[in-house]
This record gives structure tokens, sequence and C-alpha cells, in this order.
């Protein structure tokens, strides 16, 4: 640290001594009214030399002869004048909207901001976040309103959650569509964040329409950097963070633990634990990140190499990934003829550890010792206890994960604005997943005498789209752009797995062939191959009068081979509007600078991925075995009923908006309300067995009802002292209702699981309701006999909250002063409440000593408890709204010391994400939990997919949260 | 404009042959399409396996409605585990409710079994042929079994015996409809099943399982229709003692052993392996946690399923059938004694774990209480939730005692005394000199525990509303058939509820 101080103090001082040997001095005023401009940057390029208007408008400064001029101001567009031979200049500023001209990649094609007549959001590189970024979609977080992207704890490995606008669909593919470079379904981890430009949020069924069918629950396009013509840049990015535990639940220690009513001297064992601490170490990262780029006017490259290499708090957990991409455009024939072609690959090992040992250090004896005498793992025994640190060193559970995505597109104006195009792109994801357990584990390990799970999956995409566009100037005011195309695209799935004990030896684990359960037919093995193909027809048109009125309409017919004969194809599509309403009303609409009043319809769709849904044609498949002349033969019978009618989940959605600049552009800002309605939701419905050949059939039942307002604003502020203040801020409300489902019928779901909880099912599932309903009996506190006031008459149950927000409100600053910037992010969900689970069980001072406890089951509302038993009831469903410092940076600028050793930009930086959060939640995270993948006991491996409409349920192998520091530098010449 | 017409016809070009090569025929690779489906004798086969197939719910469906019921079974709450909403503290106290899971166990694990059967029957009535005529027969007889422990569980219960034409919402058909229908669909084609024995009618349907079925559902035709039946109750059970068939093994565990489709007392079993077709899971059901050290079983039991106190004490001491407990001081496999460190502080021993027959109470119990369920072999180095032992819905020593009780009831006291003996000579106890319908009872309840047959028994004897521990005397006998579950009721409207629910 103290080198890094000498370093700063040195770079400080060795400011260049410039030569001044004239003055320079004029007047600034606004070209629309005259009207002189005061606080206007006025700028020596090059240096830090600078000055601002007076009042009058009027500025003075010391230049030399070749000095150029640079005049900014908020709201308006930067000039730049040669003060060679003039001391005088007068300069007339012109109103800024360059963020109107901004240009928005909206799908296969790309359009200025101003024109655009739907919900669509951008967040180009310098607004990105900063600190310990290692995927891309964290770049985004808090920065779109409606758009949340949030992981629950700290599982590195972990994916992040991400819902545009709640929940539009029950299937799969509740996440948005990501759109890499042009292809649909692209993969996350392709990308290092390092090599993005830029993020733009399709929000409205009106933007999304023209990926048809994925578009229901929004879409992501990423667009990577590219070089550029004649401009050679080398840059190096690294940082170092150090991530440490942040939140804890509190439990009793030993000596508590000790004078426990149930705890006898048996269970007293001497030693004085803290299991959490035992499985938690401080953990470092470091990133590397070179890239290269240049070019021609003809010719540009970037080639770009990432290494990330990151421990995570558990021991034994982390991960490293080295991410490549290269990526040349050529362009030739005066040119018409344009070549873009991209490769970028990627492996990530992961050692994903076990979410399971944060419930067991939760919940172990505090007294017991860690090993044995013998060396060996000290275990208790007991059901569902394991001893945390045994689980995390004798076990593993890693994972390899392998990317190539390629695209090549060839375009070729045919005529004056006209290109017609092909794009061929291919994604291969090679996915292996393998956990070990040793014969010595008695979690999961033990009693199989050592088991490896090993399973291998391979998902590729191939997509081709043949596209043509039309750009033209019907008249001086009519612009006509449109746009037609098709696209086909393959999906493949290619997997094996295994599941196998009994090994002679811990170290022949990935011997599969030497496994016991092999040779003698125990082992499950199982293989899968499978395929599904879309062909879509596309059109847009967009039109844009007088550069007031603007129209967009499209339409994609798309068809999908899974789809039943009779409504294979189906068709989406999008109309939408907008107006300026200052254009219409010479420039000025009451106090707006800026107006536009859009509205929107779209009719988007959704497919389940391939594994939930079926084929269309009815299928047998395997039903146990049975015992026929003296052996097994496999039983076979319906595994699917046949869909011909089965169609696409639709999605119809309006949305409207203004689009607005207030206070001399100083102040932009959009709002939305949207209400969309999800319908012919693609569910297994229970059908009835006759006169059906299987209990269920996916057909087109329920609907889900959302809507919401979103608002974000920006003020952009600039000081005389040159300080410049960036508040940006952003608000969305989240309003569902399950509007019907396969059934009618009531249901309580989100088991909590054992010991004795498989009957606690808090979660609602009914039509008529907002989904997430939590649903649970009234705590009446204790009764006199010691038991539970607490009744199990299902007609006392109240609704004591519901798992999903009502809204989230996002806090962001910039803050620039000479070389310093400071940006920060305040993250906030309000609304939802979760069901804590490792309350419900564990706040109960009679679980021991099987259990210890939580330091609040002390707490005077449980006195005189005498039942051992744990009950659900309202007193363990909290509210969790939050507000998170999520990201705080702090930025020094050395460009100006860097450029003494040829270097363009040379920034350095502290980050500290998590710093704090507030929140009334008990639990060790209060995020929301938007799905349930339902709960391990003692062992047990997980095998549901997680369940979207269980949402609220905080589980007990939640990982634990933690607090980064990072340092980091970036330079570039 | 020529360019512009070659353009045009280039572009059109291009979306035709585009349209050509994007084709969306489905390509399945890992399932069977239906109409491929029963070409070969092979599929057909795999195709009637299915009705077989489908009894993985025995244990936790109608096991647990005959025996937690009982004055046999319990399930105690022990710490917080088996709370369950204290649904296991219910079925035991007999406070039934239609929301607790054993209202819809049951039925769910025998209408399955229904629908299958209805349904490969009406496949194989597609193909006609003589085989598969035969097959329907036994099939019919399959579905008859399901229809009568139905009765006897539920009692009113809708009656589906058709596919094609099958009603959406059945009604429910009363019991003595039920009780008509099994007899005769039953008596119907017992002649044409086949009469082999073991090898490939071994865990099928033959003319003695439909004999045996007969011989049940006359035994308690007086409860589920009304009026008693037992000369027919012994003429069906004579018809299979008489076959030769089948004979009591010297080794009463040999029926129940990991290997026990050699038993030759055995007449038709649920056919379980630990690899082809899991489901038999009294191991670890019943079991302490710590019990996976003793048998080095492949994961861990769960601490619940026991043996009533006053029915264990029934045992006389020499009673060769007292290893159907596993019961006392609890070793490791290395012999070393089995610890619960966890173990209440009330517990009078500490740690060590002894199987006591005493349980402190049905919602309070300790961990160590209960002798445990030890009939069935427990497999060293085995999965106990799937175990290899074939379950024996019938069994010739059952049909013993079956026909002894016909002709009690009838007045053939010396015949009756004599079929007992010999059941209990075999168990290594003094013969009875006399017998009482008491007698005959507690006989037959240490001779089929754990079989599924005590509730049955129980309410035939009219002992099923007595008092015994942790249960008052029932105040009312609507509780000797269950009530249908609430998720049941709503699927179909037309269902109506059993009195008194």
């Amino acid at each position: 640290m103290v080198k890094f101080t000498l370093f700063l103090f040195t770079a400080l001082m060795l400011q260049p001594i410039l030569a001044q040997n004239k003055t320079v001095s004029g007047n600034v005023t606004d070209s629309a009214d005259g009207l002189p401009l005061s606080d206007v940057n006025v700028i020596w390029k090059g240096t830090s030399t600078g000055v601002v208007t007076d009042f009058d408008g009027n500025y003075s400064i010391d230049v030399d002869e070749t000095a150029t001029l640079v005049y900014s101001y908020v709201g308006y567009v930067t000039q730049e004048v040669n003060a060679s031979g003039n001391d005088t200049i007068d300069v007339q500023l012109v109103a800024d909207i360059a963020q109107l001209n901004e240009v928005i990649v909206v799908g296969y094609g790309s359009q200025a901001k101003k024109t655009i007549t739907t919900s669509v959001a951008s967040v180009k590189v310098e607004d990105f976040n900063q600190g310990n970024i290692n995927s891309p979609e964290q770049l985004l977080a808090g920065k779109v309103a409606g758009l949340s992207i949030a992981r629950v704890g700290a599982d590195l490995n972990d994916k992040f959650v991400i819902r545009l606008r709640g929940l539009s669909s029950l299937g799969a593919n509740t996440s948005p569509l990501i759109v890499i470079d042009g292809l649909a379904g692209g993969t996350l981890q392709s990308v290092d964040p390092n090599d993005i430009a830029s993020i733009d949020i399709l929000k409205d069924g009106g933007a999304a329409a023209i990926y048809g069918t994925r578009g229901s629950s929004g879409v992501i396009l990423i667009t990577t950097k590219k070089g550029k013509p004649n401009q050679s840049e080398f840059t190096f990015n690294s940082y170092l963070s150090v991530e440490s535990r942040a939140r804890s639940i509190e439990v009793a220690n030993a000596a508590q633990f000790s004078s426990l009513p149930n705890v006898t001297s048996s269970n007293v064992l001497g030693s004085d634990i803290n299991w959490l601490d035992e499985i938690s170490q401080d953990a470092v990262g470091q990133v590397y990140g070179v890239s290269s780029s240049g070019g021609t006017n003809n010719t540009t490259y970037r080639a770009s190499f990432n290494y990330r290499d990151f421990e995570g708090v558990q021991i034994n957990s982390g991960f490293n990934q080295l991410n490549g991409r290269i990526s040349v455009n050529h362009s030739a024939l005066n040119d018409r003829l344009k070549l873009t072609a991209s490769l970028a690959g990627s492996v990530r090992n992961e050692d994903i550890g076990f979410r399971n040992a944060y419930r067991y250090s939760t919940i172990y004896n505090p007294t017991a010792p860690i090993r044995n005498p013998d060396g060996s793992y000290y275990e208790s025994g007991g059901f569902d206890t394991f001893n945390p640190v045994a689980i995390v060193q004798q076990n593993s559970n890693t994972g390899e994960k392998n990317n190539i995505i390629g695209g090549m597109k060839l375009e070729y104006e045919l005529f004056d604005g006209f290109k017609a195009a092909v794009y061929y792109g291919y994604q291969s994801d090679k996915l292996t997943t393998i956990e070990k357990y040793s014969k010595d584990a008695l979690y999961r390990g033990s009693g199989r005498n050592g088991l490896v799970r090993w399973s291998d999956i391979k998902l590729t995409t191939k997509q081709t789209d043949f596209t043509i566009t039309y750009d033209v100037d019907l008249t001086d005011d009519l612009n006509l752009n449109i746009l037609g195309g098709t696209s086909y695209q393959v999906f493949d799935a290619l997997g094996t797995s295994i599941v196998a004990g009994d090994f002679i030896s811990d170290s022949i684990l990935d011997n599969l062939g030497l496994s016991g359960d092999v040779a003698n037919g125990l082992a499950d093995i199982g293989s899968t191959k499978r395929r599904s193909k879309l062909f879509a027809v596309f059109a847009r048109v967009n039109l844009d009068f007088d550069d007031t009125y603007y129209l967009s309409a499209s339409i994609r017919p798309e068809g999908h081979d899974r789809f039943g004969e009779n409504n294979q194809w189906g068709t989406f599509g999008a109309v939408s509007a907008g107006v300026n309403i200052t254009n219409l009303n010479d420039g000025k609409f009451g106090p707006f600078n800026y107006l536009k009043f859009r509205g929107s319809w779209g009719l988007t769709g959704n497919i389940p991925t391939l594994d939930r849904i079926g084929p269309a044609q009815a299928t047998v498949g395997a039903s146990g075995n049975y015992f026929n002349n003296g052996a097994f033969i496999p039983a076979f019978a319906p595994s699917s009923n046949p869909n011909p009618d089965l169609q696409w989940e639709e999605k119809t959605e309006i949305d409207f908006g203004f689009d607005f600049a207030l206070l001399d552009n100083k102040l932009t800002g959009t709002i939305d309300y949207y209400s969309r309605t999800t319908s012919k939701l693609l569910r297994n419905q229970p059908v009835p067995v006759p006169p059906n050949l299987f209990g269920t059939t996916l057909t087109n039942v329920g609907e889900i009802e959302n809507s919401g307002f979103e608002l974000s604003l920006e003020y952009r502020a600039e000081f005389k002292n040159g300080l410049k203040w960036t508040p940006g801020f952003n608000l969305a409300t989240f309003k569902n209702e399950l509007k019907s489902l396969e059934s009618d019928e009531r249901r309580r779901v989100g088991s909590l699981g054992s010991p004795g909880l498989n009957a606690a099912t808090p979660i609602l599932i009914e039509p008529g309701r907002a989904i997430g309903d939590i649903f649970v009996p009234v705590f009446n506190g204790i009764n006199p006999d010691g038991t539970w006031n607490v009744s199990t008459d299902v007609n006392e149950f109240i609704v004591a909250g519901n798992g999903l927000p009502d809204f989230s409100l996002n806090f962001i600053s910039t803050f620039k002063y000479k070389n310093w910037d400071l940006n920060f992010l305040l993250r906030g969900v309000f609304g939802h409440s979760l069901v804590n689970a490792t309350r419900t069980f564990y706040e109960q001072q009679n679980v021991a000593p099987t259990y210890n406890v939580l330091t609040s089951s002390f707490r005077p509302e449980l006195d005189g408890l005498t039942t051992n038993e744990s009950r659900l009831s309202t007193f363990y469903v909290e509210k969790a709204d939050f507000l998170k410092l999520d990201n705080i940076t702090l930025g020094y600028n050395l460009d100006d010391f860097g450029k003494n050793f040829g270097i363009e930009s040379f920034r350095l930086y502290i980050s500290g994400q998590n710093l704090f959060t507030i929140t009334g939640y008990d639990g060790v995270d209060p995020e929301v939990r938007y799905t349930d993948g339902g709960q391990e006991g003692n062992g047990d491996f997980l095998g549901l997919i997680p369940d979207p409409l269980i949402p609220g349920i905080d589980r007990r192998n939640t990982w634990f949260t933690t607090t980064t520091i990072t340092l980091g530098i970036n330079v570039s010449f | 404009m020529k360019i512009n017409k070659f353009y045009q016809k280039a572009i059109g070009f291009a979306l035709i042959s585009i349209m050509a090569s994007c084709n969306l025929d489905e390509e399945i690779f890992t399932e069977i399409l239906s109409s491929e489906f029963g070409k070969s004798n092979e599929e057909v086969n795999a195709m009637v396996g299915a009705a077989y197939s489908s009894y993985g719910g025995w244990i936790g469906g109608p096991w647990v409605a005959q025996e937690i019921s009982s004055d046999i079974g319990i399930v105690p709450t022990r710490g917080t585990d088996w709370a369950e909403n204290g649904q296991w503290a219910r079925i035991h106290e007999h406070d039934l409710q239609p929301d607790d899971f054993y209202a819809g166990g049951a039925w769910n694990t025998l209408y399955t079994g229904i629908n299958n059967v209805n349904r490969i029957i009406y496949q194989l009535e597609g193909t006609g042929t003589e085989a598969a005529l035969q097959t329907i027969k036994e099939l019919r007889v399959l579905r008859a079994l399901n229809y009568y422990y139905l009765m006897d569980i539920y009692g009113n219960v809708p009656l589906v015996t058709s596919f094609a034409d099958a009603d959406e919402n059945p009604a429910t058909n009363s019991r003595s409809e039920i009780f008509s229908f099994v007899v005769s669909e039953v008596e119907g084609v017992i002649n044409d099943l086949p009469t082999t024995v073991g090898g490939s009618s071994y865990g099928k349907i033959n003319k003695w399982t439909a004999h045996a079925l007969l011989a049940k559902v006359y035994l308690n035709a007086e409860v589920f229709n009304g009026s008693a039946e037992w000369a027919k109750a012994i003429q069906n059970a004579d018809a299979i003692i008489d076959s030769g068939n089948y004979n009591l093994t010297s080794n009463f565990f040999d029926n129940f052993s990991i290997d026990n489709e050699s038993s030759s007392e055995n007449i038709f079993v649920l056919v379980y392996d630990k690899v082809f077709s899991g489901g038999m899971n009294l191991a670890v059901r019943s079991l302490h946690y710590s019990s996976q050290q003793t048998y080095n079983f492949t994961t861990q039991p769960w601490n619940g399923f026991s043996s009533m106190e006053a029915f264990y004490n029934s045992f006389d001491p020499t009673d060769v059938r007292l290893g159907s407990f596993v019961e006392g001081p609890q070793y490791d496999s290395s012999g070393a004694v089995l610890l619960d460190n966890q173990a209440e502080p009330s517990d009078p021993n500490g740690p060590p774990i002894d199987f006591t027959p005493q349980i402190r109470d049905v919602r309070d119990a300790l961990r160590q209480d209960g002798v445990r369920i030890g009939k069935f072999e427990l497999e060293m180095g085995g999965n106990p939730a799937a175990m290899s032992n074939d379950f024996p819905l019938f069994r010739l020593g059952d049909i013993i005692l079956t026909k002894a009780e016909a002709e009690l009831r009838l007045g053939n006291a010396g015949t009756a005394l004599i079929l007992v003996n010999m059941i209990r000579e075999r168990a290594g106890v003094t013969p009875f000199a006399s017998l009482t319908l008491a007698d005959l009872l507690a006989e037959r309840g240490r001779e089929t525990a754990f079989e599924a047959y005590r509730r049955q028994d129980q309410i035939r004897f009219g002992t099923f509303n007595d008092a015994w521990e942790f249960k008052p005397a029932d105040a009312s006998t609507h509780i000797n058939i269950f009530p249908v579950s609430r998720s049941n009721m709503e699927a179909n409207p037309s269902l109506t509820q059993n009195p008194g629910y």
C-alpha cells in the first residue's frame, strides 16, 4: 500500500509544464435563441488547462499559438475551434439531442433512438457497472428499470437470475433471450465482459416481436467491441479482488449449546467450533485481459484474451475461465460488400462446492470436534447432520464448460439503400459435471462405498439468416426503412450421464468401469439425443415523417417441429407509433426540451426448452421392469399423448411511454406503462386415463397477467469548479395475477422437507391470485402446555405475504472531478416476503442435541415451548425489502502521467461490492427467490426443475453472501 | 430494368431453396412412436409388463392403510421427525382426514394399476390373437385384485372397466357392486387360467391366485356385502390346499427372504428387485438412522415404522416368528455397540441404541422406542429403500388360517383347531388345546404381521374400533372405510365422499 501511495504521489507531481504565449477571449451563446450561456467549459485540448464562462457567457484563457479549444456544456453539442491566428473566438453552441441520435441495436439491424417507438434501453460501455464483474449480465444490474439481475448468495458458479418485467411464462424461458452479435440463444459465458461494446434491451412486445417465438421474456442484445479504422489500440486490464463473508446467521456457541434443555453431558464433546468459519475462506480473485485492435479503411480487426481465476468463499470452491475472441470486418467494392466474421472460444473450470455445507455448518454441534483422535472426520450419525468440514474436504463437485461461438455475415449493397445479407452462426457448449464422494464421506459417499455422478451434455445451435434491407427517402420528409428475411435454426442436444458407486479405492473414482455398481447393474446410466428446428420468415417496416411522426410494424410467422401438425406455424408481430411533441410545437413544449409519446402493441411467443416439450406424436417409453418367465424385462407404456393441436404460448403486450428532456436537456427520462397477458401457457395437464393413454398431455392452458410502471431519470450536472455529477434513478413496479391454470383447484406447494415439515407447504397456487402468495397459519404464541398455539386447520390460514416484489428502486450516481471519478449503485427491491426455512426448523431450543439452534431461539416469544415439533406459521414469514450498496468505485485517471510513456489512457480504481445491505430480513440474503428447486434432505439429490410458481422460500442451503474489494488498472496505448 | 428482373429471380430462387432446405419434420431419437410399437412378441410382452410394474407405491399406499391403522403398526413422532402435521398420529388414533396423505395413497396406486390393465386390454383386443385373449383373462383377475383392495380400504369406489369409451368422471359405485364385480369377474375366467406354479407364472396371475383372491373376498363377504359366505371361502381355500402345489415351508422366514422366489408357500407375490423393480422400502421406513452401520446400508434409514408394544408381548418366547422384529441392543457390522449421540436426556440407557418394546407416546416417543420390522430379510450392504424381497400378497399360511376361520365360524371347531395348530407347530409354539375366535385373531396377527392384512382382520373380528394404546375406542364406525382424498374428490366431481367425512 505504501508503494501504491508513492506511485500516485509521483504521478500527480509529473504534470507537464506548458508554454502559454497568448490570450484568447470571447463569448458563448445558444444557437437557438442567441442568449449567453454561463458555466460553459472552455478547455485547451490535450491539457488540463481550462476556464468556464461567466454569467454573460464571456471567457478568457491563456494558450499557445497552436492550441485547439474545446467548448462543452451539458445538453449541448461539444465544439472544437483552432485558436491559431485568432485572439477572439465567439461560439454558438447547438442544443444536444445527441443521445437521441444514439444508435440502438433492435434485432436484425439498428435504429436511431429518436425514431424508436417501442420500449428499449441501451447501456453503453461507459455506463457499465465496474468492479469485480465476471459475467456480462452483471454489467447491467440496476441500470434498466424493470430488468432485475441478481444472484442469491455468493456462489460464483451460480447463474444470475435475469427477469425482465416480472414473470411472463411458466416454461423454461423465464429469462430474456440472449442474442450475441446476431446469434439467438447465445451463451453468456462466451463473452468476456471486457469485450462488450453495448447491451441493448428490448423490453416490450412491440420491440421483441421481431424475435417471435422467443421474445416473450424480452430480448437482450449483446454487441461486442470491434476494431476501428486507422486507430491502433492495445489495452491491458487487470484487477485483484478479495471477497469475504458478509451476513451470517447467529447460532448458539458451545456454552449456549451445552445448556440447552435436551443436551446431556454425552452431547457436549469438548470443542468450541464455529463451523461456518471452518468452511470459509477469504477468497482472492484475479483477472488479466489484453486486446489488440486496429486496421485500415477497408479492414479492421480486434483480438482479445481474458483470463479469470477466482477462489470462492467456501473452501475448495472457485473457478477459472479463459476467453479468446477475434473479429474481422472487411469492406470491398467501394464499400458495397461487407464481411463481418468473428470466432470466440472459452473454457471454464469450476469447483462448485456444496451449498449444503452452509446448511450443516449452521446446525452442527458446536462442541463436536472436526476430527476424531484417529484423524478421521467426526460424524455424529444423526438424521440430516453431516460434518460440514468433511463435506467440503472429502468430496468434490466440479464442472467444465467449453463454448465455441462463431458467426459470419456477408452483406452486399445491390443499389443505393438496398442491401442483401446472409448470416451463418454456430455455437457449441459442452458441459461436463463430475461429483465425487469419498468412500469415507458420510455425506452421500460411505453408504455407496464411494459415489460418482458424471454427466456430459453437448448443446449446439446452428442459425442461418437471409435478410434484405431497403432504406429510402421517398420524399424530403418521408423516410422508409424495410427489413425482410428468414431465419432457420437447428438445436441439438447430445448427452450421457451415469451415477455409480462401489469403488475399491477413492483414487479410481474417475474410472467408472471399475465401479462395482456398473458390474452389478446398479448404476444409473442414461443418454439423450434431441433435436428441434425453428423456421421463421419476418419483415419490418419503419416510417419516419418529418422527424416527427414515426410508425413501425413487424410480422414474423414461425414454425417449430415439436408442435402439432394443426398448429405448427404461428404468426407474431407488432405495431407501434410515436410522435415528437416538441417538434410539433416549434421545439418547445411547456418545460420540455424534448418530448416524445409512443405506444406499441406486440404479440410474442415462447417455447420451452426441449426437455420440457414432448414429441408431437404419441410415444411409448420405459415404465419399470417386470418379471416375465424367470427374468426381468423392461415394461413399456405410453409416455406421451399425441398433441396435434399444440401451439405456441402467446404474449400480447401494450406499452405506452414518454421519452423526455427537461431543464435545458440536463434532465432526461423515460416513463412507461405496460400491460401484458401471456396465454396458452404450455403445461402438462393431468388428463383422465382413459380415454387418454397417458396421464398428462402437454396442452395450451392457463393465463398470466402482468402490468407495471417504469420510470427512469438521469440528470447531468456540471459545476463551476469542474465537478460533474450524473445522478440516475429508476423505478419499476410489478403486478401479476395467475388468471387460470390447468386446474382451478387451490394447491399448496413448496414442502419445507424433513425432518417433520414435509407437510408444511407455504406457497399457494390458485387461479385468481397473484403468483407467490404465502399461506400459513397464524402464530398465536405458546400454549400453557408448551405446544404451539398455531392452528393446523387450513380454514384458519392467512396470506402472510407474497414471494414476488412490488417494486424495485435503483440509484446510480457518477461524479467526475478533474482526474477523479466516483460512481455507486444502490439497488433496492421492495414488497416481497420470504419463508425463512432455517428459522422454521432451528429457531427451536428443543431440536438440540441433534441440531444446533439459532440464537434467536432464545427470544422471549418462544418462552415455555417444550414440544420438540417445528411448526410453520406467520412467525417465520418475514418482509424481505432491502437496499444494497451493490457497487461503489473510485477511479483516478493518470493519462497525463501515462503520456510520458506513450500511454494513451491509464486508470487506477478501487471498488467495493455489496458493502452493506439494509434489510429487516433475518436470513442470509433477502434477494427475491424467483423459483424453487425443492429441498435436498439428509444427503438426497435435488431432482426437480426449479418451479417459477413457487417463489418466496429461503431454503436452508442458501450460499452465504460476501463483500468484495477490488483494485484494478486499465491501460491503453 | 433488366438487372432488377435478374435480382427478382435470384431472390425468388433463394427463397424457394431456403424453404426447401428448412424442413420441420420431427425427429425423435430416444422414444418409440406409438404407431410403430407392438409389432413383435417382445414388444407385446413389454406392453403387458406395465400392468405388473405399477406396484411401486404398495408400501406407502395399501400397506400403510392396513398396518398403521391397526393394533400392530405405529409411526410415533420422534423429536421433530415424523411429526408431519400430525398425520401419522391421526391414522393411529383413527382420526382419518381427507387432507392426509394416506387418504389418497392406496387409491392412486391401485387405480394406476387398473387404468394400466384397462388400457392394455384395449390394446390387446386390437390384436385379436389367441395369446392376447388368454393374457386378457389374466389381466382381468389382476384388475379384480386391485378392486378387492379398493373395496376393502375405501368401500365405495368408481368401477371403471373399459378404456375406449370410459366415463371421464366416473361416479362412485357401492361396495356391494364392487363385490359382485370382483366375484363374477374372477369366477368367469378362473377355469381358463394357467395352472403352472412358479417358473413362467411367477409373479403373475394363475388359477391358484384367483382362488386365493376369491377365498379372501368370501371370507370378508359379510363386511363387504352384508352376508357371510364362509362355505365359499372354504371351497376356494380347499382348491389351493388340495392342489398340492403349495406347502408350508419348514423355515417360516424362507417366505420373506431376499431370494424368496424359491418359496413353495407364496402363491402370488409383487416382484421387487434392488436393480429392476423398486418399491420394497419397509427397512428404510422402519430402522434407526444408525442402523445403516449395522447392515452397511447404502442409505440412511428414517427411524419410523415400529410395532405396538402389546402386540410384541403377545408372542410366546419360543415363537420363531419373534424373528419378525428387530429388537434389543443394536451393534454395528463390526460388532461394536451402536450409539446415538443425540439420544434424549430421558433415554434410560443413554446413547447405546436399544430397541425396547415400549413406546412413550405416539406423538412424543424416544428415538430408540419400539421394536422394528425385521420380517423381511435385511440385506447386508443393500439399499433399504429398494429391497429385493418379493412381497407375498397371498401365501398358503394365510389360506390355511382363512379356512380355519371359516370352519370355526361354521361351528367346525375341530377342523379349525387342526389347521391352526399346523401353523403353530411350524412356529415352534405349543399347539392350542381349544380355539376361540379371539385366539384365532391373535394367531393371525402373529403369523401375518406386516403383510398388510391386519386392518381387514380386525374389522372382520370386530376389534378395529376398540381402544388400544394411545387411542380411545372409536366414537363411530365410519372410519372402517377410509375417506376419499380431497384432491381425488376435486379432480372428479362425480365422486361421493364416504359417510362421516
